[in-house]
């Protein structure tokens, strides 16, 4: 064997996990050769810094006192659901509302663009006629009444409806700075986000706001957002990618309402298909954490920290009050 | 106790059994997985309402509890990191004293520390086969069987894993200083 074949299993040799001619042909290398010798000698000592790493690092890991209680609670609803015969395909596609993101600068692998793209155009298709469909909906709305959250953006905003069980109410910013020129919303019952950016500036405003069992603020420079203890972390970079979609017509009546509001005001989700990608790289992020309730709070941006905080205080319960005509 | 579980039939008290057995287990995958407390907490708590839903599918015969078990987990854990990829800081950095301590342009040379900050930016498979071998000690078929991978891309995996551990140390401990909380572009796993 030569040094290139013997280099690729010297891991899987200290690790004993080789054939028996295997082991034998790189016992036989590593008796004439040097440089394979000390390549040896580094991966066995790196291997055990991992193990020791890692096994130091799980000991200090425990689980909360709570968790069997919190499952508890989860299994008892999964139980009870307030719909049963509530589609289950209805019921997987509120729970998997998300976003793209691209978090790597250079050579990593992502979730392909395309992809992407198809994977969010049928969930927003799916969202939507959950949501106008007027047989669905009237079939799922005379039993269990939809929340409408109204998030701002260009336009007026938009409005978003989410059937069934949602967790908690998510925040909007009632600021938000100028120029920012579109926005992408995910929603299911336990996360909510809220993505902005502004084109012209390469600036973003990711807003991410998810429940959680256990709070706990990582390290960085303490601040506080509207009194509550919270933590900003600087110098992050990274790149995200925003689907642009193009502007929704009037809204159609909702389910409490006789007719449809100006288009200016509203501008519900309906089907529609992504007209164009941006990928926005950063390199002056910042990140600011907090807590409302049960709910972890996060916005990450390029934002000057003035701003980031501007916009933290002014989050504002998104879930617009049914309109009673 | 919920409707569920107010009459506790053999079922609900195997699953609580196997609940209070392997949570300390789960946890500590996850939170090695996932670096972050709050994720892991509630990974624990999505890792068993999945084994609870799909307990009475599982069938000794095609391997062991634990191996059905770690897939679950850790499958979970890789979709989490895919779904929630920002490269940012981990949320429950531990720190070795206060905040207030570290500039934010501090170069670290806590040993620990480095090494988190190399696994950090290991991919998600890389670092689920790390943690799979190098914590739970995991044969390679097993490892394979828990990622449904072939045995042959686990050892180029953990191959790949530990020279790309191995570079990043020599940036990180090296004489090149680093902006705190900067991660580097990451691998490709392959």
């Amino acid at each position: 064997m030569k040094c290139p074949e013997v280099t690729q299993l010297l891991v899987a040799y200290l690790d004993n996990e080789l054939t028996l001619y295997e082991r034998a042909s790189v016992q036989k290398h590593l008796e004439r050769c040097e440089a394979c010798q000390q390549e040896l000698a580094a991966l066995a000592a790196l291997r055990s810094r991992v193990s020791r790493f890692l096994r130091v690092r799980a000991a200090q890991a425990v689980p909360s006192p709570q968790a069997w209680s919190c499952l508890q609670e989860k299994l008892a609803r999964q139980a009870s659901p307030l719909l049963p015969w509530f589609p289950a395909s209805l019921q997987c596609l509120t729970q998997n509302i998300g976003r793209i993101h691209q978090t790597l600068t250079g050579g990593a692998k992502m979730m392909k663009r395309g992809l992407a793209f198809t994977i969010l155009v049928a969930v927003l298709v799916a969202l939507a006629a959950v949501a106008f469909v007027p047989s669905v909906r009237a079939q799922v709305g005379d039993l269990l009444p939809f929340r409408w959250f109204r998030f701002g953006g260009p336009g007026g905003g938009v409005e978003v409806s989410v059937p069934g069980v949602v967790e908690f109410t998510p925040l909007r910013p009632a600021y938000l700075p100028e120029g920012f020129q579109a926005m992408a919303v995910g929603l299911n019952p336990e996360v909510a986000s809220l993505n902005y950016w502004n084109s012209a500036t390469n600036q973003i405003l990711m807003i991410d706001q998810q429940l959680v069992s256990t709070k706990s603020l990582p390290s960085g420079t303490k601040v506080t957002v509207k009194g509550e203890p919270a933590v900003l972390i600087t110098g992050l970079e990274g790149s995200v990618a925003f689907v642009s979609l193009p502007p929704t017509p009037a809204a159609p009546t909702r389910p409490d309402q006789d007719e449809p509001r100006p288009a200016q005001e509203t501008s519900p989700l309906e089907p529609v298909t992504a007209s164009s990608a941006e990928t926005i790289s950063y390199t002056d992020g910042k990140q600011l954490i907090w807590y409302v309730g049960n709910v972890r709070v996060s916005i990450l941006s390029n934002l000057p920290v003035e701003e980031m905080l501007k916009v933290a205080e002014s989050m504002v319960p998104a879930e617009v009050e049914p309109h009673h005509p | 106790m919920g409707p569920a579980l107010d009459h506790p039939t053999g079922d609900e008290e195997h699953f609580a059994a196997i609940f209070q057995q392997y949570k300390n287990l789960v946890y500590k995958t996850a939170y090695l997985m996932l670096d972050d407390v709050g994720e892991a907490e509630d990974a624990l708590q999505e890792i068993f309402l999945q084994v609870h839903k799909a307990l009475s599918t599982f069938d000794p015969e095609k391997g062991a509890f634990t191996t059905w078990l770690y897939r679950i987990a850790v499958n979970h854990c890789l979709s989490r990191r895919r779904n929630r990829r920002l490269f940012t800081v981990p949320l429950d950095r531990v720190a070795p004293s206060s905040p207030a301590e570290f500039p934010p342009d501090y170069r670290s040379v806590e040993d620990e520390e480095t090494l988190r900050q190399a696994l950090g930016r290991l991919s998600e498979k890389l670092r689920a086969v790390v943690i799979l071998r190098y914590y739970l000690d995991l044969p390679y078929a097993e490892i394979a069987q828990v990622l449904d991978i072939p045995v042959g891309t686990v050892k180029s995996r953990l191959n790949l894993a530990l020279r790309t551990l191995r570079r990043e140390l020599d940036s990180l401990e090296g004489n090149i200083p680093t902006a705190r909380h900067v991660p580097s572009p990451r691998e490709v796993a392959e």
